[in-house]
């Protein structure tokens, strides 16, 4: 671990960081680049840009959680570190739970880690379709380089990989498929399996103890506990950005802020920026910030084996399989807070609590699909903060996620289960044996009948080289703003195939290198 | 339904949470009723959801969550509550009858052909079992209690 000096070991990678509590009245600074969220996007734009000597103002609603402050409980994690105390969901054809982190490090504090590059034909596709030509493997390699040796991103060693994880390989290596260790940003992980309530071995390179504290060392201001509600302008031209503080123990709002700036970066999320942008009365001239929200829409198998697996042992996503990428479907282990797992045990009562018994020989495993054919669209409520955000999960994509499903069974008998439970409405909870497997595959699986997961939001603010299609071009620019950027997951036209996180990390830092040469 | 819910969701701020108890007595008593169901002392985790208290931790949930969602939550236990005169053989609220009866309303919710029923039954189910994960002994019981160094790894050089 001490080959990656991301910041002091020994010293509180936040400090520096402006606080809620700091905070005596209004809040007004003037920089030359205000970057607003300090997730994967906007922390890694801010350490470009810190690095290049721009004064660096970098806005984040949440507030910073260190390893004293996570807590395994999954409720109280889910209240503290997540919007809508995790209990956000889609309308649409069906409810789709998602979740968005409110901290700062943005989602990179409560994800998985996982950190894999996008194939090449995916940016092909892309510039086929969106004319992004200038983003692609070879412009994006070497940003992906200095990502993955700045956080120390590797696969996720064997020693501790857990049986969870082992099940997972034995099943693709006995079915032919491939697979392999999820590389990660957790350089340090010992396979305690809690990513999602933070990780309390301090082992993951969260962007709230990697970037922000790089950008911070080379002179960039933090300011948690801000939520920014518009960008201001003079005409077309952005002035800075305005909101409010936000307590929070409370939530409630406080003193106004602002932040003068002569460049503008939104990296909020995909969910926040294209609000942001549509109460701004810039940067959306075509009015196309919040549509086609994209996702990877996900579904979950819980296999029970013969042995023990003590699935809350190992890393959280330490496996996948790619060998279906190219027909829209990722395998992967699964793992998330003991009670969201539970849900998937089938029945309620004392049934319902002697197949918790069979908790401690269970793997959960899960498929995301592409979503080529799921669309979407986020717009202000009408009352508070939120998002409302609208999703159609496709017919298309429902063939994907039944054929991943039965994909994921066949998987796990070949690991050895002895039982799955594939969480699907109007089919038996628990199937037992290939002959019921046939008849899963033979189920008309509809929209409703799982529960589909929202995994890694995209697409709502995209990029792409005509202005009527797209909100930014290629260098995440607002078409019509010169001095607007978005440097989050909504730039992404369509889908990245894998795990989003790195590849916004290397899209940002490109757009934060252009940045610096023009700021 | 809390009506300082809908006044504070007209307000330009955003969420306000809340601290102490938030749910009304009828509220109360459907998160009683169905712990008592869906959670019952015994079997393979012996503990009950109400002895593992679920009631106290539900209550500070939906007080801290932002008021949209909390009208959503509250929603969904009036939802609940008056289930049986929609879906159940009982014309009677769900706090009102009888373990046998609300059993047999929520196997009707669970097995509804109608998406939002069993959305609704699985969002309360959903609930309640965060709540009762919320206890060390629950977590005990299965074998899944919290550890950092399950490898027992060495630690890294600092």
């Amino acid at each position: 671990m001490s080959s990656f000096q991301r910041y002091p070991w020994a010293q509180d990678p936040h400090q520096g960081v402006k606080r809620f509590r700091d905070y005596a009245g209004p809040v007004r600074d003037r920089c030359d680049v205000v970057i607003v969220g300090s997730g994967p996007g906007g922390a890694v734009v801010a350490k470009a840009l810190a690095d290049a000597g721009k004064d660096v103002v970098l806005v984040e609603e949440g507030q910073p959680y260190g390893v004293k402050d996570f807590n395994p409980d999954a409720g109280e994690a889910m209240l503290r570190m997540l919007r809508e105390g995790g209990m956000r969901a889609t309308r649409g054809n069906v409810f789709v739970p998602t979740m968005q982190a409110i901290a700062l490090g943005g989602g990179s504090v409560v994800n998985s880690a996982i950190s894999v590059r996008t194939p090449s034909w995916v940016f092909d596709s892309w510039a086929e379709k969106h004319g992004t030509h200038l983003v692609n493997r070879s412009i994006l390699d070497p940003h992906y380089d200095e990502i993955e040796r700045f956080l120390g991103i590797e696969p996720t060693p064997g020693p501790v990989l857990g049986e969870r994880n082992l099940a997972f390989k034995r099943g693709c290596d006995a079915l032919g498929f491939s697979s392999e260790p999820c590389p990660r940003n957790a350089p340090g992980c010992k396979g305690s399996a809690e990513c999602f309530t933070g990780c309390r071995n301090a082992a993951k390179t969260s962007t709230d103890v990697s970037y922000v504290p790089a950008a911070i060392r080379k002179g960039a201001r933090v300011y948690t506990s801000c939520r920014v509600d518009k960008v201001t302008h003079a005409g077309r031209r952005a002035t800075g950005v305005r909101g409010k503080t936000v307590d929070p123990q409370t939530g409630a709002d406080g003193a106004d802020f602002e932040i003068e700036a002569r460049f503008v970066v939104l990296a909020a999320g995909c969910m926040a920026s294209p609000i942001i942008l549509q109460r701004s009365g810039i940067g959306n001239e075509n009015g196309l910030a919040g549509k086609h929200l994209l996702c990877h829409p996900g579904v979950a198998v819980l296999a029970v084996f013969p042995g023990k697996i003590d699935p809350w042992k190992g890393a959280t996503q330490g496996y996948q399989s790619l060998h279906f990428l190219e027909e829209g479907l990722k395998l992967e282990v699964l793992w998330s807070p003991l009670p969201i797992v539970a849900t998937r045990f089938p029945g309620f009562g004392t049934e319902f609590k002697n197949q918790l018994a069979t908790f401690d020989r269970s793997a959960p495993l899960d498929v995301i699909t592409d979503g080529a054919d799921s669309e979407g669209s986020v717009s202000a409520r009408p009352f508070g903060t939120d998002p409302d955000i609208q999703l159609t999960i496709g017919e298309g994509d429902v063939k994907k996620l039944h054929k991943g499903l039965c994909l994921l069974t066949e998987l796990s008998f070949a690991a050895g289960a002895e039982a799955v439970l594939p969480g699907l409405h109007g089919t038996r909870p628990v199937i037992e044996n290939l002959d019921q497997l046939a008849e899963l595959r033979n189920h008309h699986m509809k929209a409703t009948d799982p529960v589909i997961a929202g995994n890694h939001m995209f697409g709502t603010t995209r990029m792409g080289a005509d202005p009527k299609r797209s909100v930014v071009d290629v260098d995440g620019r607002c078409h019509a703003t010169d001095n607007l950027y978005v440097a989050d997951t909504g730039i992404m036209p369509a889908s990245p195939a894998v795990n989003p996180m790195l590849t916004q990390m290397a899209l940002a830092s490109r757009i934060g290198a252009i940045l610096a040469a023009r700021a | 339904m809390n009506w300082n819910d809908i006044r504070q969701l007209t307000r330009s701020g955003g969420p306000a949470r809340k601290t102490g108890p938030v749910l009304t007595a009828t509220e109360r008593a459907v998160i009683v009723a169905c712990a008592e169901v869906l959670l019952p002392a015994g079997g393979a985790i012996p503990v009950s959801g109400l002895d593992a208290g679920v009631v106290p931790y539900v209550d500070s949930m939906i007080g801290r969550v932002p008021t949209s969602t909390r009208l959503l939550l509250r929603a969904m236990i009036h939802f609940v509550e008056f289930s049986p005169w929609a879906y159940g053989p009982f014309k009677t609220r769900m706090s009102k009858l009888g373990r046998e009866d609300r059993e047999r309303v929520l196997r009707i919710l669970m097995d509804s052909r109608i998406y939002l029923v069993r959305t609704a039954f699985l969002g309360l189910r959903t609930v309640l079992t965060i709540a009762y994960f919320g206890s060390e002994e629950v977590n005990r019981s299965i074998g899944a209690t919290a550890n950092l160094n399950p490898f027992n790894l060495q630690e890294a050089a600092a």
